[in-house]
């Protein structure tokens, strides 16, 4: 027995389990925290910094201190940051590679920060939205007559093609029916065999028996012309019926399209009809960060479940489950409260079923937001519940402020135009929902009292500078769109009629001259679709009185000719009974 | 260079031929299998306490692992295609709701089927290396030692530290 034992040997079991266990919980908070910032490094695509990690065994749970997630598209300040983050975390379930929370609590949650370094980024962002709008305010940028013309989607080449089409469409059918009428020839034949048949005196009835036969087979013969004549007219009424509206938009077309398109002649299409988006949208972006955020939180989970998926595709094993606990999903927060910092207040939301396995859990995560009055806002209500599974995500959300209070706030500061915004009152409501992924939604915000401060450096933006000046009250409608994880957002109101019709006013001897030019060519488009229409449609009028002629002249052949034949004979017939029935009586 | 002067120092010791057969056989299997698992503890538990070869075991958990390259997908499809299985099905939930299947983390497939795979190869390993390290005592150990290439290893300053090391 001593033999197989190796005394020594039990010793450097308990050694080397004892050392590994001792190195596990030694730098388990550095693992925490190193496997906390690759894999929320690898969801944003940049810098994640965790200034500490903390763990308590009994009852398990570890605490995050101070996280900054650089913002990727802007790597000076972070996307999102935290003061501390709180798990309580059930210890079992991780046996079986699932995270279940019972309370998780983030506190500070800060968005748009400026970070003490600049943060690396690993993944590109998208273009910047400033040089975009720089580009947009320069004169020398505006695009030529003919750009315009091919990029525009011009109602006057929509009317040509409908113009078109419907000709096409109505010339085939008249001109085949065209083609099937009788002749002049046929129509003088029928003439000469009615005139024939009527004009012969019939000596006894069997004569005119005969005569009465053959009058009914040339009735028939005529009555087949005149259903083709009917056809013809009916298909002529058709052809006018569509194409008089059709004729009468390609008319308006070229005017409709000058109207549109002479905004871009003064200045640039983005400068003009989105003045909106490029005024207000940064700023409104920033704010719907706050009201759409929990979708910020829902499209990486949802990437979380794919990438898990790819990763059991590689066939490194897969983990079963087989008894209730398999209703567990992989990831559950059951309740979780988050504070938001927003300037001087705090924003606290509550979270119930967090997770990206709700299929597993039966119930959508719900958040809610109800802030009474604050120092900034009369009342902040925001509701909403999302499910994801395979499919991909289905979502809602309402929301309702009152009374936030805006002061001092910077809108746009470009070299060709700046704008602030020094005071002024914001409410918004709205909706949003998602439905496999797409994203749709609107949304209002109405400013009033507002004091707002511009300045332009040319002629465009000088327009726009004062117009903004004078503004009191603005509604902004926005649109939701996009995908989860790329939502658009869109702004309109009426600011921007309000400038382009101010724009027009402005315009200099270059731009007149450009208008000038865009009427001609647009006229000039419909010149040859409209020419030729109107000759056939005027060839389709001739044939239409043609026939007008000859179906009047066929009616009046059948109708007259054989009743008065018919009549005559009758009386004729009637006459000679009388004069018989005379003899008998009085001789 | 190093596992070589392991293995002949293995090889030329007077250790029993069995030591050195569950030393390749224990290291198969430690190789074979995931790593982090209560098997690799109750391994790592026999090859310490008991007297088995601890190169060879080396040796073989080294060379074994290349292999899971190779292997680790038809031995998740064999742990798969019994974890899915419907009439083992009341087995494995009994076994899941135990503390000793939870630690054992039968329930991933790569585990249960590379654990399987690997206890059904072991007798054969034992038997063949036990077989090998008896013809390589009987025919080949005196040869070997006369190659060149083997004296200048066992002249290397490796080999003396593993032979001061194994007195």
């Amino acid at each position: 027995m001593q033999k197989l034992i190796r005394w020594p040997g039990l010793i450097a079991f308990f050694v080397i389990t004892g050392l590994i266990a001792a190195i596990a919980i030694l730098f388990l908070d550095f693992w925490i925290k190193l496997a906390a910032e690759k894999s929320l490094e690898s969801t944003t695509g940049a810098e994640v910094n965790i200034a500490q990690v903390t763990h308590t065994f009994s009852p398990f749970g570890i605490t995050l201190s101070d996280i900054q997630l650089t913002d990727p598209a802007m790597p000076t300040q972070n996307q999102v940051q935290a003061q501390e983050i709180t798990a309580q975390i059930e210890l079992a379930p991780l046996l079986l590679r699932k995270i279940i929370i019972d309370d998780l609590t983030v506190s500070g949650v800060q968005f748009a920060q400026l970070r003490e370094s600049e943060g690396a980024v690993y993944r590109t962002a998208t273009t910047a939205i400033k040089e975009e709008l720089q580009e947009a305010f320069d004169p020398k940028n505006l695009p030529s007559v003919d750009e315009i013309l091919a990029k525009s989607p011009l109602k006057t080449t929509k009317a040509i093609e409908q113009t078109q089409s419907a000709y096409q469409k109505h010339s085939e059918i008249l001109k085949s029916k065209y083609a099937e009428l009788p002749s002049k020839d046929a129509l003088e034949n029928y003439k000469k065999r009615v005139a024939a048949i009527t004009n012969t005196d019939y000596k006894n009835p069997l004569e005119l028996a005969k005569a009465k036969e053959e009058f009914d087979t040339l009735r028939e013969e005529i009555s087949r012309d005149k259903a083709k004549l009917t056809e013809f007219k009916d298909a002529a009424n058709a052809a006018k019926s569509e194409m008089a509206p059709t004729l009468a938009k390609l008319k308006s077309a070229p005017g409709e399209d000058y109207a549109q398109l002479q905004g871009l002649i003064a200045g640039d299409e983005g400068a003009i009809k989105d003045v909106t988006t490029m005024i207000f949208g940064e700023k409104a972006g920033e704010f719907s960060q706050y009201v759409l955020g929990a979708y910020d939180l829902a499209a990486p989970m949802l990437n979380k479940s794919k990438e898990e998926l790819v990763e059991e595709q590689a066939y490194n094993g897969r983990w079963i489950a087989f008894d209730d606990t398999a209703a567990l999903p992989d990831f559950l927060v059951r309740n979780a409260d988050i504070s938001v910092k927003w300037q001087s207040e705090s924003i606290l939301s509550v979270w119930h079923d967090i997770t990206n396995q709700h299929d597993k859990i039966g119930r959508p995560t719900t958040f809610k937001v109800d802030s009474s009055a604050s120092a900034l806002w009369q009342s902040l209500k925001l509701n909403g519940d999302f499910w994801l599974n395979d499919t991909g995500v289905k979502a809602n959300q309402d929301w309702n402020l009152r009374g936030l209070a805006l002061s001092d706030v910077s809108l746009l500061e470009q070299e060709k135009l700046s704008s602030k915004l020094l005071k002024g009152l914001l409410s918004s409501s709205g909706k949003a929902s998602i439905n496999k992924n797409v994203v749709s939604g609107t949304g209002n915000a109405a400013l009033s009292q507002l004091q707002l401060t511009a300045t332009g450096s040319n002629n465009l933006t000088s327009v726009i500078a004062e117009t903004l000046s004078g503004l009191s009250n603005l509604t902004i409608n926005s649109d939701i769109g996009g995908t989860l994880g790329d939502i658009n957002l869109s702004f309109s109101s009426d600011l921007d009629k309000q400038l382009a019709t101010a724009m027009l006013s402005n315009l200099t001897g270059d731009q007149n001259s450009k208008l000038a030019e865009l009427k001609q060519k647009l006229n000039a488009k419909i010149e040859g679709p409209l020419g030729a229409t109107d000759s056939e449609m005027s060839q389709w009028l001739d044939w239409e009185k043609l026939a007008d002629g000859d179906l009047s002249s066929m009616q009046s052949m059948l109708d007259s000719k054989l009743n008065s034949v018919v009549e005559n004979k009758k009386n004729e017939l009637t006459d000679k009974l009388k004069d018989k029935l005379k003899g008998k009586f009085f001789n | 260079m190093q596992l070589l002067a392991k293995l002949l120092k293995a090889l030329n010791s007077d250790d029993s031929p069995w030591q050195l057969a569950f030393g390749v056989m224990l290291g198969m299997i430690m190789g074979l299998t995931p790593f982090i698992g209560l098997h690799s503890v109750l391994i790592l538990f026999i090859v310490l306490f008991l007297r088995v070869n601890l190169s060879t075991f080396l040796l073989a958990y080294a060379l074994f692992s290349g292999f899971t390259l190779l292997l680790n997908p038809m031995m998740a499809d064999i742990g798969e295609s019994l974890l899915t299985s419907t009439d083992l099905t009341g087995l494995w939930t009994s076994l899941y709701n135990s503390t000793f299947g939870q630690l054992t983390q039968f329930y991933h497939t790569l585990t249960l089927g590379s654990l399987l795979f690997s206890l059904i190869l072991a007798p054969f390993i034992l038997v063949i290396s036990k077989i090998l390290v008896v013809q390589y005592r009987v025919r080949f150990m005196q040869w070997i030692n006369k190659l060149k290439i083997v004296q200048f290893l066992k002249g290397s300053r490796i080999y003396q530290i593993y032979q001061t090391l194994g007195e």
